[in-house]
């Protein structure tokens, strides 16, 4: 009951400052590896190739002094769902269409474990704890409304081909900054109606029902909210003669520094080699 | 992007974005269900509502702000792969959208139509499965029964539903369901694509979670839909003098 | 003495104990509530009147020191029938869009005595019977969209609910605030009746002191978590007590006859109502 003041604080990431030197890349910079490394992870399949992304992820969250103990302590929870899992993709899964040269290592009945599936469950791991840093990396790196800055400006070329950058920007600030205010509301509105619920729960069959109307019950009044402050926020920036956005300054202006520009190569360069890694036939 | 309706869209999907990351991120977006987890997600209603109030575009990037959320939370490696927690989730508001935006003018009967044609279609699936033997040569006779029999019972309580209801409503209770199976569909084929799941494990997961989670979806959809755009769909109180 | 309906003693109330952004919303609460009584609870905001009505009918729950006694009943013992509770003390929030559970009026009414069991004709005399007691006419009022009504008609709607279950006591968290003057008068109207005619306990958290002084017998001051005077309303509302400390101001008519008093007249300066007022500068002024 007490935590229903815990929907205010809600964020995806918690900014953790130690002022390393990750911290202060330009965030379009962070943004722009970040998307460059996801491709890499999501492109090499071997196992040198993801140990080595996976290397160079780690890297760069000791770089950043982030606290590796308490991201994974985060996961801790999932293990067994995440062991059962893997079992599961390992001793059940093996697509022969997919992998026509791996060697069989075992079967017996349904179950078939080739090198193939092996290194699917493994690769699959590595890719999981690297994807885990990189996000903290991100996320545990920049504020928010740097990521917002950064994410604007990034979208800004867009708008020379016609779709619309800046616009995606601000629904993103948008979206930001009401999300403590709807955190707030989501409360009211819980504690609120706890405050009308008079009989337990019904049992079963009727528990979808009644779990989908307590649902409704939460989300419509939290929806009739948001539109409610919606239709007062397009007013305001009518009132504002808001048109768009060529042309707009900002307050605080996004600098590019050497530091940013050797990250960028960097994880160019990551991102070819793991193109590249992919013609070679690598364990 | 100038005039009032590029602004309002603009707000409308970034308070849209709002609630999905509130629903993503929180226990609230979450709620018991008779579902394998237990648990069945509501975080994905934002961007149904989204695309049917507000159109694909909106619908997309509620989506993606969907995806993106459920991506960092992940504590599985399925979801830790993008392709598998973002990218299926951009066409959740644009399937739920387009549906919409097809049937809103559509009549009773056109509606009824279309669900004989649905049934028709069901059938013909479960014969082609069981007509086709598989790689052993037995045929599966479990799949075709049960599509058979579930396809019967929701075309026909659709048809009865139709039969006492504003279309509009049925419409949007369609384009509800169509946007949530777009999420269990699309998630599990690429898990399965990308070798996270085995086919027959994804089919089952998608029958015993996805299923709830279409109803939960398009009973939360219509209260909210009816909510906001006054499309009352009982106009009598149950305590209203002529009720009883 | 009967035993006080509600009895607070030494209440502490933190939110997020444990995390970065703890609040001490409570430090040290004391507050009864007697059988009959009308109880105004005042304090500048942020003072905690919300956290301490939400212990009221046990949707929070003393974790830390203190105790809260409601009807009988100790809101920390495991034993503690919490839904009965909040059947018996109803509280109505500040905000009434957040307790709307149904689309419609009537729906929403109903909602409470349809969850005891009440159906069919009874049901509806029993929201009619709450409609009645609000001002909100039946048949008008039964089929409309609750969302889409004005702020004092949802303010209402949400009073009928909370009626609607026969409570024992009443909790308003700021019913007031927000509404016109005509608004303002209908609720306290209300509030009035239904404390003459059933003789519930009722709990009035406002800000307004004017409007506390016409209807309370007693006040309690809430400041920064903690209660700093409690008392019959004359007393707390009266020129001897420095509400100034506390962010608070005496009610018009107590501030009108204080100035006439620093300007030298020689008054009663116990007035809190206006009708006290003038009674006690004619008294001053006639020859």
């Amino acid at each position: 009951m007490a935590s229903y003041q815990a929907l205010r604080h809600v964020s995806i990431g918690q900014y953790i400052p130690t002022g390393s030197l990750i911290h202060r890349l330009d965030p379009r910079t962070k943004l722009v590896c970040f998307g460059l490394l996801l491709a890499c992870t999501v492109i090499v399949s071997s196992y040198i190739g993801s140990l080595a992304i996976l290397l160079v992820i780690t890297g760069a969250t000791l770089i950043a002094r982030l606290p590796l103990g308490y991201l994974f302590r985060s996961i801790r929870p999932a293990l067994p769902f995440i062991i059962v899992l893997s079992l599961l993709q390992l001793l059940f899964f093996h697509s022969a269409a997919a992998a026509p040269d791996a060697r069989v290592l075992w079967h017996r009945g349904i179950v078939t474990i080739t090198t193939a599936s092996v290194q699917a469950v493994v690769v699959a791991l590595i890719r999981f704890a690297g994807l885990l840093m990189l996000t903290s990396l991100l996320t545990n790196t920049t504020t928010t409304g740097d990521l917002t800055h950064g994410i604007e400006h990034l979208l800004r070329p867009l708008t020379r081909v016609g779709l619309p950058g800046h616009e995606l920007a601000l629904v993103c600030t948008i979206a930001l900054r009401f999300v403590p205010i709807l955190g707030e509301q989501a409360e009211a509105i819980l504690l609120a109606q706890a405050s009308r619920t008079i009989t337990p729960q019904r049992e079963g069959a009727w528990r979808l029902i009644d779990s989908a109307t307590r649902g409704a019950r939460l989300v419509v009044p939290l929806f009739v909210d948001a539109y409610r402050r919606s239709e007062e926020l397009v007013l305001a920036m009518q009132a504002r003669c808001y048109h768009g956005g060529r042309g707009r300054t900002q307050l605080r202006a996004l600098h590019l520094s050497r530091r940013d520009l050797v990250a960028l190569a960097l994880a160019i360069i990551i991102l070819i080699g793991a193109i590249l890694s992919g013609y070679v036939a690598l364990p | 992007m100038y005039d009032e309706r590029g602004i309002r869209r603009v707000v409308n999907a970034g308070l849209l974005l709002a609630i999905t990351l509130l629903l993503a991120l929180t226990r609230i977006g979450f709620i018991p269900a008779p579902t394998p987890a237990g648990n069945a997600t509501i975080a994905h209603i934002p961007a149904i509502v989204g695309g049917l109030l507000e159109g694909p575009l909106v619908g997309l990037i509620v989506g993606l702000g969907f995806g993106f959320a459920s991506f960092t939370q992940a504590t599985v490696p399925m979801f830790r792969d993008p392709l598998v927690s973002i990218l299926p989730r951009l066409f959740i508001g644009v399937t739920s959208a387009y549906t919409y935006l097809a049937l809103r003018k559509a009549t009773k009967d056109q509606l009824r139509g279309l669900l004989a044609l649905l049934l028709a279609l069901l059938l013909f699936a479960a014969w082609r499965i069981y007509a086709t033997p598989s790689d052993d040569g037995s045929r599966s006779l479990l799949v075709p029964v049960l599509i058979v029999v579930l396809g019967l019972a929701l075309v026909g309580g659709l048809y009865l539903w139709l039969s006492r209801q504003d279309p509009r409503i049925v419409v949007v209770a369609i384009a509800a369901a169509v946007g949530s199976l777009t999420n269990t569909i699309l998630v599990l084929t690429m898990a399965s694509l990308l070798g996270y799941l085995a086919p027959g494990v994804a089919l089952g997961i998608a029958i015993t979670h996805g299923i709830p989670e279409v109803i939960i979806a398009a009973i939360i959809v219509i209260a909210v839909v009816a909510a906001l755009r006054g499309l009352g769909q009982r106009k009598r109180s149950r305590v209203s003098e002529d009720a009883f | 003495m009967a035993e006080p309906l509600i009895a607070i003693t030494a209440l502490r109330h933190a939110y997020l104990p444990g995390t970065p952004m703890r609040t001490d919303a409570l430090k040290e609460v004391d507050f009864r509530l007697h059988e009959g009584e009308i109880v105004a609870l005042v304090g500048p905001s942020g003072a905690g009147k919300s956290t301490l009505a939400h212990h009221m009918n046990a949707l929070l729950r003393p974790e830390m020191t203190g105790h809260v006694r409601v009807l009988g009943q100790d809101t920390a013992s495991r034993t503690c029938d919490v839904r009965l509770l909040r059947r018996q003390v109803g509280l109505v929030f500040q905000h009434p869009h957040q307790q709307m559970l149904e689309q419609l009026v009537g729906d929403d009414i109903a909602h409470g005595p349809a969850q005891l069991g009440l159906e069919g004709t009874a049901l509806r005399e029993r929201v009619r019977e709450a409609m009645d007691a609000v001002g909100l006419p039946f048949a008008q009022y039964v089929d409309r969209q609750t969302f889409a009504l004005s702020g004092g008609e949802m303010r209402r709607v949400a009073l009928a609910g909370v009626l609607a279950l026969r409570p024992r006591v009443l909790v308003m968290d700021e019913a007031t605030t927000g509404l016109d003057p005509a608004g303002k008068a209908q609720v306290l109207d209300v509030v009035r009746r239904l404390h003459a005619e059933l003789g519930l306990g009722i709990v009035i958290i406002s800000n307004d002191m004017d409007e506390v002084a016409g209807i309370a017998d007693r006040v309690t001051v809430l400041f920064e978590g903690r209660t700093v005077a409690a008392g019959p309303t004359h007393e707390i509302l009266g020129p001897d007590l420095a509400l100034s400390d506390y962010g608070l101001l005496r009610p018009t008519a107590g501030q009108i006859v204080d100035r006439l008093a620093d300007r030298g007249l020689d008054l009663d300066r116990s007035a809190v109502t206006l009708a006290e007022a003038e009674e006690a500068v004619w008294q001053a002024i006639r020859p």
